[in-house]
């Protein structure tokens, strides 16, 4: 997704302009010159500076260009490496790691072309060591489910 | 000398031998399958330090990131897809060496260059870290401040493309790094409401987004031709002869690697490239080089390591990363309790040296496992991404997860992925950002100190002779690009 760069300039004036108004509600200390607002108002002003240049040095070229891959099954597995991570978010405080984790690594294989049996095999097995290696000997706490509560 | 025993001693304990050997294995395996980088495995690696001792916890990523950066010149020697930046330098002529029938040879050399460029690397760092550190003994917030803005304005307008890009990504990463309460006068500043922010935005999900995360996404972007399995020959045939004959390319790009590698911000990525042009210019037969020749070779793969080595120096010394691998070594050091800086070399020597000692054994261990992964390339090289790349997306989920122990750094991994993946994609680059993180509140905290102490004078700034030479220094930056684009009018 590649944007022209005049859009990059708008897009870092206008959040230049935000990181500034942000700031307005920052309470000043008495007497302080250099609050809390100080550093961010200068990012704030220097993000619309460059956007200011780039905005004036753009060269012509289309708003959005579209990459080819977007056409193709690569946009599948694009969007699925995205969902997955999503899917984890949802599902893994219930479901437990193991459960979760070996869904999305097989889920994820099988949208890449892998075969179902050894991205099952690979799901159960990396989940399992990634279980063991952080859960067990490292001992986080990771998300429990049905299957960690039987061991 | 009681410094190095204890260093010594410090490194080879076996818990500390074990965890290098263990991220060798590790940064072989990461730095062999195209498409993965040095950066990435280290980012990934992060949430293991966490729970190791500080020397055996720098010590993996000094080891990982040495074989990883080697491992990067096997996809780009056989496939000519070079495995980090740096190899890009001299993909051409390792690769047509390959299709001359000598892989062996091409990767044997490469070996060879980056455990000798490391090692001149490595001794460069012992010389000159304390030297230094005993000039920054004297620095006052004035020179941190100017020394933290020199490194973000190198890595932003020197060492990428353009340098709007770069100062923009730096900005962001700015941004970024003032989230959460100021430290100064506790003001929660752009957290939303959210708790979860009240603390900061954590440097490690967001590094494991930026570098790991978005990986995966131009990986299952990219096209991947068919990969072949090339047969090769003995690895060490001929290779000492050819190393002696090129001993003075090996010493000029361990060396140039390594003061290339020391400038904040200029990472191995210059330093291979500046080498590779020194070779050709000071070459007897220019015309070979691109073409299967081994000078350009031996002496930006020599750069390459030396350069991995040196910018341990601004990062030990002064606190500023030298590159995007040093960046989240500092993160580690503050997670381990350790602050970077002249201090750690007063207080802490025998750790500092002890990090040298692991980073010299790490490149010592580049010929051994170097062997070994250039025997099992073939396999490395035919892995599918179907199987790898899943398991690296759950690797950077487990490892977000596990800092906080929270599904909060999971979605903020997503988050900087995302972003990381769309800078990349508009040609800006990630790494000023991670700098910026990494570095926004030392910059900050340097200057507001600097202004109370000076009453407000923006001309203190200049007051100490080193403070004003890093503050010119760092306005010849700034002014460079303007210079060169009124010239080109």
């Amino acid at each position: 997704m590649k944007f022209n760069d005049s859009v990059i300039g708008i897009v870092a004036i206008v959040a230049g302009g935000a990181v500034i108004s942000g700031t307005f509600d920052f309470r000043e200390l008495p007497g302080q010159q250099f609050g809390s607002a100080f550093f961010p108002r200068i990012i704030g002003g220097a993000l619309i500076i460059t956007g200011l240049i780039q905005v004036i040095f753009a060269k012509s070229s289309p708003i959005m260009t579209v990459p080819t891959w977007i056409k193709g099954s690569a946009a599948y597995r694009a969007s699925a490496v995205v969902l997955v991570t999503v899917l984890w978010l949802a599902v893994a405080a219930n479901l437990g790691f193991l459960l979760s984790t070996a869904l999305i690594i097989f889920g994820l294989s099988i949208v890449a072309g892998g075969r179902v049996v050894i991205a099952l095999g690979v799901a159960v097995t990396i989940s399992a060591l990634l279980y063991a290696i952080f859960g067990i000997i490292l001992r986080i706490p990771l998300p429990r489910g049905v299957i960690e509560a039987l061991l | 000398m009681t410094v190095f025993i204890e260093a010594f001693q410090l490194v080879v304990q076996p818990d500390v031998l074990l965890t290098i050997i263990i991220a060798s294995l590790l940064g072989i395996l990461i730095g062999a399958i195209p498409g993965l980088t040095a950066v990435m495995g280290v980012a990934l690696l992060i949430p293991l330090t966490f729970f190791m001792d500080p020397v055996p916890a720098i010590a993996a990523i000094a080891a990982l990131a040495a074989m990883a950066i080697f491992a990067g010149d096997i996809p780009g020697a056989l496939l000519r897809i070079p495995g980090t930046p740096a190899s890009a330098a001299y993909v051409e002529d390792a690769h047509a060496m390959c299709l001359k029938g000598h892989p062996e040879r091409a990767l044997g050399l490469s070996m060879g260059a980056a455990c000798c460029g490391g090692v001149i690397g490595v001794v460069l760092l012992m010389i000159a870290a304390p030297l230094l550190a005993r000039v920054a003994t004297n620095f006052s917030s004035v020179e941190y401040f100017w020394l933290a803005l020199l490194g973000l304005s190198c890595a932003a307008i020197i060492a990428t493309g353009s340098a709007l890009k770069g100062v923009m990504s730096l900005l962001f990463g700015l941004w970024v790094a003032c989230i959460g309460i100021d430290e100064v006068a506790g003001q929660p500043r752009f957290t939303f409401g959210s708790i979860e922010l009240m603390g900061g935005v954590g440097f490690i999900p967001a590094m494991i987004g930026m570098f790991a995360f978005s990986e995966i996404l131009r990986n299952v972007t990219s096209k991947t031709n068919k990969q072949f399995a090339p047969h090769m020959g003995p690895v060490f045939a001929g290779l000492g002869k050819t190393l002696r004959k090129r001993w003075h390319n090996l010493i000029r790009g361990g060396v140039s690697g390594a003061v290339i590698g020391a400038l904040p911000g200029a990472g191995a990525d210059i330093a291979a490239w500046v080498a590779y042009a020194v070779a050709k210019r000071r070459s007897k037969t220019p015309e070979k080089f691109g073409h299967g020749h081994d000078e350009g070779l031996v002496e930006s793969g020599a750069a390459n390591n030396g350069a991995l080595s040196g910018a341990w120096v601004p990062t030990l010394v002064f606190g500023i990363p030298g590159d995007s691998i040093t960046a989240i070594v500092i993160g580690v050091l503050y997670l381990k309790g350790l602050e970077p800086g002249p201090i750690i070399f007063i207080k802490t020597p025998e750790l500092v040296y002890a990090i040298f000692f692991s980073f010299l054994f790490a490149n010592l261990l580049l010929i051994p496992f170097g062997w070994l992964v250039i025997r099992m390339s073939r396999y490395f090289l035919t892995l599918p991404p179907a199987y790898y790349l899943p398991v690296v997306l759950a690797c950077c989920i487990v490892g977000s997860f596990a800092i906080n122990n929270t599904a909060f750094g999971v979605a903020t991994m997503l988050i900087f992925g995302l972003i990381g993946w769309l800078f990349e994609e508009n040609g800006i680059p990630v790494a000023p950002a991670i700098l910026g993180i990494v570095l926004g509140n030392m910059l900050e905290f340097n200057f507001v100190t600097s202004m109370l102490k000076y009453d407000g004078n923006v001309f203190a700034l200049f007051s100490r002779p080193i403070a004003a030479g890093l503050g010119v220094c760092v306005l010849v930056i700034w002014c460079a690009p303007i210079l060169k684009y009124m010239r080109s009018r």
